[in-house]
């Protein structure tokens, strides 16, 4: 990289992430000012985007290559008082916790105290949504159940199609007013709605193009102040860029970057939408410029790399804006979930990859940031130097890029209704979603815990930690005189809970619909201008709600442990079984030491234990998937976690996998940590047991040591593993390549690392089965191998 | 079969388990451990190796579970001193694909001196399996001291010259003291004498010498 990337990158990493109070200020003064009141409530919301555009502050860093921030500095973070404000206890934690904390000012903390907090104290979204739910639904939420993902953050999870690349944001104005001389004012019960809808978009559009122009006209002048000639010249270009785009349609690379990033900016201003924003597939986009710019000799390989460094570290500078209460259990991290996509298939269904590909692949590999995050799509399309290439930066252990099944994601698509096309120009984002990249409402709703049952099953439907029968009646325990009965019971509660969350999500659907509005994003996802509909009321072409399940490898191991034990073998009664589980094992380690090591789990290609990740993810399904929301789109399932696994298992007590009480569970579809002993092939063969062409999306993470990549014919090992998994149908799969710290905890807590194979001589072995000596052989390997 | 304790920790609590080091499987037993992982050995090109200890000293049992893969298109290989009878090795070369071949040091005085035993069988058995035209990769385990001398290694290219063109593969295996533990549980005794470690430039210098006589060199541990 060079010494001005350099500089920058430095100044990212060392930049303090802390909270400004400047959005909420603005928004405050906006929505005191009376405008409100005489407005419709998209106009409202656009006029608000506008007046923030306007008036907050312009940044502008020496060096950048890329401008604009949507703090008043990097990493100086907004909050969204109109979605949910933070009391002063809130600000005392974000400032003092040791993990992921923003630090608090004292005149952000005197904003908050004087003007924020005691204007929009009942006025917030997540006051609006919390007022509506039921009391059972406040229960099972209290209780852990579930979480919601619509009460502190706007709905967003959607990512950029390729609209930008043709359209300036003029002839986008062009469009909508096409859409709104084809109301039917005569006809249309909601004629004047879609005319709001359209006002506010077009208000939002005309909005961002004066920002840009807001940074030109700084550009200018710092420019005019410049003694270094250099820098000068570079504020010129810039200054040229930002009056042409994003007014206009971009012309060369750097415009189209740049624009790409005023979007960005608008659309994490506007709301904080999750997993903010994602120009999707980069090297799709870029290819066209990049090549026009080579070959008319405008643009050099150097420079487009220099620009796309200058471009990664803009995602670096904003970090997820911070939550209040528990959901900041859910999804601990500064990282926003931009997924950027590499490889993949054209819109025709050919191999994707090209050389901008490779190029983003070493600007991810150079740059070693935290976000955005990175993907590579593989297809059979694809040639495995493709995958090699991702695998060597797998290897140096910083955990992207994550790798996807295209042709498992087209599948899925197109099972759930999608063109071919549209399937094809999609990907997954945030974590492993799956979606219709420029043409999809993909929201997640929230994490269901699928174990929490399981214990509400064994208690006949009360909550032993809230104190609350919050469930069905199902019968105690000792009267299920098969594991059918169990698992039907279980069932039932599943049902049961699936329910209110429907119901749940399906009134805040609504209220979201009506109150909280984007009239901005709507611009950039199809259909929304054409429908005159904000994608928050179902706009665009395609509208999905994701349920998350959470927990399938625990629950498995679970019900396999009460099979085995209670009802096959019965070395121990159902009533016996549920009070050792209420005393946390108390006296009885030693029948815990044989559920962890003598009974069957998940994961080592055991039907005695697999069927039951079978059964759950069917029951599951059949649960959810297909059922209608209010938006005019599906409900539909995933498997991830993000870091609720956490979160959730700390709600339920001791499992009869021999969990203990409080400690997590297992994360996405991987079985339990430890749990499996058979080797990454018993792994992968587990998890294709489940259908994933019915989701939209599932996570598995494997660990392996640095030498699993130790060389070229290593490496296409590694690839075939992949293709394998692929071939199965597998949608995901991320590599966890260990540290030699990883190791040194492994000698310590055996018990937690009984999953951890490393090469040994010529072959492979868990970790735990060697000797002192080996294991500190491979440690120093590992370390010699990290320098 | 040999059992000795091991220490497992469970939490706070420390439970003492045996672990077994072999364990009686049948034909199918085996078959049905090789069978689930068919279609990674499809997609990479690999299969299943038979190592050891020297798996031609059960021959009878090899060569079934041989039998079992190669019906069901499985590829096999097999890691093998070439220390048995003719008779044997037939039986096995028509069965598997691929052999991992240890030569260890050609001059016969000395490879009786440290293994014990002649080498004449093992290279002309090596020059056999040559004659039944299978895949082979020679393993050379490079011992400081032992294997690693210079008329050592003038001895071993003389002879990989002559077979250049029918095996074109080999391996170097670095010795290392990793074998120390094991020592210590199969023989009870801490005397394990442990050598200096092999050099990446002398296993550079091997590299380039095996190269240059036409052989594909990889270097494992």
């Amino acid at each position: 990289m060079t010494d001005r990337i350099k500089k920058l990158r430095d100044n990212s990493l060392n930049a303090i992430n802390r909270i400004s109070e400047e959005r909420a200020l603005l928004m405050t003064e906006f929505y005191q000012s009376g405008i409100v009141e005489q407005v419709s409530i998209p106009v409202a919301r656009a006029l608000a985007f506008e007046y923030l555009l306007l008036n907050k502050q312009i940044y502008i860093g020496r060096g950048e290559l890329i401008v604009g921030e949507r703090g008043p500095s990097p990493k100086a973070t907004p909050t969204y008082p109109e979605v949910c404000v933070h009391s002063m206890q809130d600000l005392e934690i974000l400032d003092t916790r040791k993990k992921v904390s923003f630090k608090v000012h004292d005149d952000t903390r005197e904003a908050f105290e004087n003007k924020i907090i005691p204007f929009w104290s009942g006025r917030t979204h997540r006051e609006r949504v919390m007022k509506r739910m039921t009391p059972e639904w406040l229960d099972a939420y209290r209780a852990g159940v579930f979480t919601e993902f619509q009460e502190q953050r706007a709905p967003g999870h959607t990512v950029l199609g390729d609209k930008i690349y043709h359209q300036g944001l003029k002839d986008i104005i062009i469009e909508i007013e096409h859409s709104r001389e084809s109301i039917d004012f005569m006809n249309d019960a909601n004629a004047l709605a879609r005319k709001e809808e359209l006002d506010a978009m077009e208000i939002s559009a005309r909005a961002m193009i004066r920002y840009a122009r807001r940074h030109a006209d700084k550009l200018a002048e710092l420019a005019s102040e410049e003694a270094d000639p250099v820098q000068k010249s570079e504020w010129l270009e810039l200054e040229k860029i930002c009056r042409h785009v994003p007014e206009h349609a971009p012309g060369n690379f750097h415009e189209a970057l740049q624009y790409y990033w005023f979007v960005h900016l608008g659309v994490i201003t506007e709301l904080n939408p999750w997993d903010s924003f994602n120009p999707g597939r980069l090297d799709q986009h870029l290819y066209p410029f990049y090549t026009k710019g080579i070959e008319e000799g405008s643009l050099t390989k150097e420079k487009a790399v220099e620009i796309l460094h200058a471009f990664w570290i803009k995602f670096n500078n904003h970090p997820s804006p911070p939550k209040v209460g528990v959901t900041a259990l859910e999804s601990n991290t500064y990282t926003d979930f931009s997924l950027i996509n590499l490889g993949g298939v054209k819109p025709d269904g050919s191999d994707g990859v090209n050389e901008m590909t490779y190029i983003l692949l070493d600007v991810i590999e150079e740059m070693r940031i935290l976000q955005p995050s990175s993907m590579v799509q593989v297809s059979k399309k694809n040639p495995d130097q493709f995958i090699h290439r991702a695998l060597h930066i797998v290897k140096t252990g910083f955990g992207q890029p994550s790798v996807f099944n295209t042709d498992a994601i087209i599948q899925e698509l197109l099972r759930q209704g999608k063109t071919i096309e549209d399937a094809r120009n999609g990907g997954a984002s945030g974590c492993v979603e799956t979606g219709a990249f420029g043409k999809e409402c993909y929201i997640l709703t929230g994490y269901f815990n699928l174990v929490k049952i399981l214990e509400l099953t064994l208690n006949d439907g009360f909550d032993v930690r809230t104190g609350k029968q919050i469930g069905l009646q199902t019968g105690k325990p000792s009267g299920f005189k098969s594991f059918e009965e169990l698992f039907y019971a279980w069932k039932k509660q599943l049902q049961f809970f699936i329910d209110i969350k429907i119901r749940g999500n399906n009134v805040i659907d609504q209220v979201i619909a009506q109150y909280l509005p984007a009239p901005f994003l709507s611009l950039f996802i199809d259909d929304c201008i054409g429908n005159a509909k904000d994608y928050n009321a179902g706009g665009a072409r395609y509208n999905t709600s994701y349920i998350q399940g959470v927990g399938l490898g625990s629950l498995t191991d679970a019900f396999t442990a009460l099979r085995y034990h209670v009802f096959d073998n019965q070395t121990l009664s159902m009533d016996r079984f549920v009070k050792m589980l209420g005393s946390n094992f108390g006296e009885q380690e030693e029948f815990r030491f044989g559920l962890i090591y003598e009974t069957p789990k998940y994961g080592n290609d055991d039907d005695y234990a697999d069927r039951h990740a079978v059964m759950i993810f069917d029951a599951f399904y059949d649960a959810v998937n297909g059922r209608p929301t209010p938006r005019g789109g599906t409900y539909r399932i995933n498997m991830l976690p993000t870091t609720c696994h956490v979160y959730f298992g700390s709600v339920i007590g001791a499992t009869p996998d021999g969990r203990k009480a409080r400690e997590p569970l297992s994360e996405g579809i991987s079985p339990v940590q430890g749990a499996d002993t058979k080797g990454p092939t018993a792994v992968l063969k587990s998890a294709a047991k489940i259908d994933h062409l019915k989701t939209g999306g599932t996570l598995l993470n494997q660990k392996f040591t640095p030498s699993f990549f130790k060389d070229e014919n290593s490496i296409r090992k590694v690839g075939s593993l992949v293709r394998s998994y692929f071939s199965m149908d597998g949608h995901h799969i991320q590599f966890n390549v260990v540290s030699a710290d990883t190791l040194r905890d492994a000698q310590k807590y055996p018990e937690k690392y009984r999953d951890l194979i490393v090469r040994v001589a010529g072959y492979s072995d868990y970790f735990n089965d060697l000797g002192e000596d080996l294991q500190n052989e491979i440690i120093r390997r590992t370390e010699h191998g990290e320098m | 079969m040999e059992c000795y304790s091991r220490n497992v920790k469970v939490g706070e609590g420390i439970f003492e388990t045996e672990q077994k080091v072999g364990k009686w499987y049948t034909v199918e037993e085996i078959f049905a451990e090789i069978i689930p992982d068919r279609q990674f050995y499809d997609q990479s090109g690999g299969g299943v190796t038979f190592s050891g200890g020297e798996p031609l000293m059960q021959a009878g049992f090899l060569k079934r579970i041989l039998e079992k893969c190669k019906e069901n298109g499985i590829h096999t290989a097999v890691d093998t001193s070439g220390y048995a009878p003719v008779k044997i090795l037939d039986e096995i070369a028509s069965l598997a694909n691929l052999f991992l071949y240890d030569l260890k040091i050609i001059n016969n005085d000395h490879h009786i001196k440290y293994t014990g035993v002649s080498n004449e069988l093992i290279i002309s058995n090596l020059k056999r399996l040559i004659g039944w035209r299978k895949d082979i990769v020679i393993r050379f385990p490079v011992i400081p001291g032992i294997t690693m001398d210079d008329q050592k290694i003038s001895d071993l290219s003389v002879l990989l010259k002559d077979l250049a063109g029918d095996i074109n593969n080999i391996s170097l295996l670095p010795y290392h003291p990793l074998a120390k533990n094991k020592y210590s549980k199969m023989y009870n005794s801490q005397e394990f004498d442990e050598l200096p470690e092999v050099s990446a430039e002398s296993l550079f210098l091997l590299e380039q010498k095996f190269s240059a006589i036409g052989y594909k060199v990889n270097i494992g541990f």
